[in-house]
């Protein structure tokens, strides 16, 4: 039962009480000397007789009954009431539960989703950021082993073109002045007959 | 006619300072006239120009013939063929008059050697004409042979 048929049922009682008292509550009595009437002398014997039915004590037990059942009427409703409203607390208490349930179901898949979405864009963003690093990791080693290797070939390419110079150098440091001139002379000689012909030439030209 | 040059004469400064020489002895032989009671001594000579004097058959004790003889120096210097010709040290007497040969010998008479040094030249030597220089230095055949050189340290 329903907070409104509870109601409904206390206010349909509460009528029904009001019309019982109104009937059965004592009302003043009129003069009726000067009336000549027949018929109003019976209704004024029917009135007698009447209040005759209805004298105090009875009226004190209708009074009686009357509050008894409201009384009655009240536990019963007041019984309703309460098992209606532990009922609609229980019930409360549930959908309450379930909607607690269902908005932090909602709110905690919101946020799962979220959190979801915010762990594959840092994983994105991971990802990227670690190829972008290997890139340029890979570009960096390139170019360095580039450099290294443009390095190596300069120095090998400097070793080359003065080794004359270096070997020269070295030699002139191991011997010195040791090696007399005269021990070189056939090399001079040598060297002088394979230019005879253009130290001729320039003679020859004016030298 | 020409002077022919002792091997003991290969510079341009042999031929000035015989010059001088000759200058004095032309001077000595006019003041030991003057003193013709003066000591005749034999005025020494140096090694080039007693060199010059027997290879041309020269006596330098006749009259004029000193004058001559510087005035022929002067002549041969115009003429001469100057070689420029560095080493690592000092070449020795010997080594000078035997390329001072050589050259005479092979090349021209007339050519007289100046000496000079280079200690980057470690071995052998750069012969200059005022063309063109020769050089027979070890620094120079090493580059000459860079390319064996670079082939044998790459173990081809």
């Amino acid at each position: 039962m329903s907070s409104y048929q509870v109601a409904f049922g206390i206010g349909i009682s509460a009528a029904i009480l009001s019309i019982l008292l109104y009937l059965l509550w004592p009302r003043p009595k009129k003069n009726k000397a000067t009336s000549a009437s027949p018929d109003i002398d019976l209704a004024a014997i029917a009135e007698k007789k009447s209040m005759e039915v209805f004298n105090d004590s009875f009226r004190e037990e209708l009074r009686n009954r009357g509050r008894l059942h409201f009384e009655k009427v009240i536990s019963e409703n007041a019984l309703f009431l309460q098992q209606d409203l532990r009922l609609t607390t229980s019930e409360l208490n549930t959908f309450m539960k379930d909607e607690i349930q269902k908005v932090l179901k909602d709110e905690f898949s919101k946020y799962e989703a979220s959190i979801t979405s915010a762990r594959d864009i840092a994983l994105e963003s991971i990802k990227k950021t670690q190829e972008v690093i290997d890139q340029q990791r890979t570009q960096l080693e390139q170019q360095m082993n580039d450099q290294a290797a443009e390095e190596k070939q300069r120095l090998i390419d400097r070793f080359e073109k003065n080794m004359a110079d270096i070997l020269n150098h070295y030699i002139l440091d191991a011997i010195g002045g040791e090696i007399d001139l005269t021990d070189q002379l056939e090399y001079i000689f040598q060297s002088l007959e394979e230019n005879k012909k253009a130290i001729l030439e320039d003679v020859k030209n004016g030298a | 006619m020409e002077l022919k040059m002792p091997m003991t004469i290969a510079t341009k400064q042999d031929i000035l300072r015989i010059q001088r020489e000759v200058r004095d002895y032309d001077v000595l032989v006019v003041q030991n006239n003057v003193r013709k009671t003066a000591t005749q001594s034999p005025i020494p000579l140096s090694a080039g120009l007693k060199d010059l004097v027997q290879l041309n058959q020269i006596n330098l004790n006749e009259k004029n013939v000193p004058k001559k003889l510087i005035k022929q120096l002067e002549k041969t210097l115009k003429q001469v063929i100057l070689f420029h010709m560095s080493f690592a040290t000092e070449p020795s007497d010997d080594v000078n008059q035997k390329l001072i040969a050589w050259f005479r010998k092979e090349v021209d008479p007339k050519i007289l050697l100046n000496i000079g040094i280079q200690p980057t030249i470690s071995v052998g030597a750069v012969l200059r004409t005022n063309r063109t220089q020769y050089d027979f230095s070890l620094r120079k055949h090493l580059q000459n042979s860079q390319k064996d050189l670079v082939k044998a340290l790459r173990g081809e």
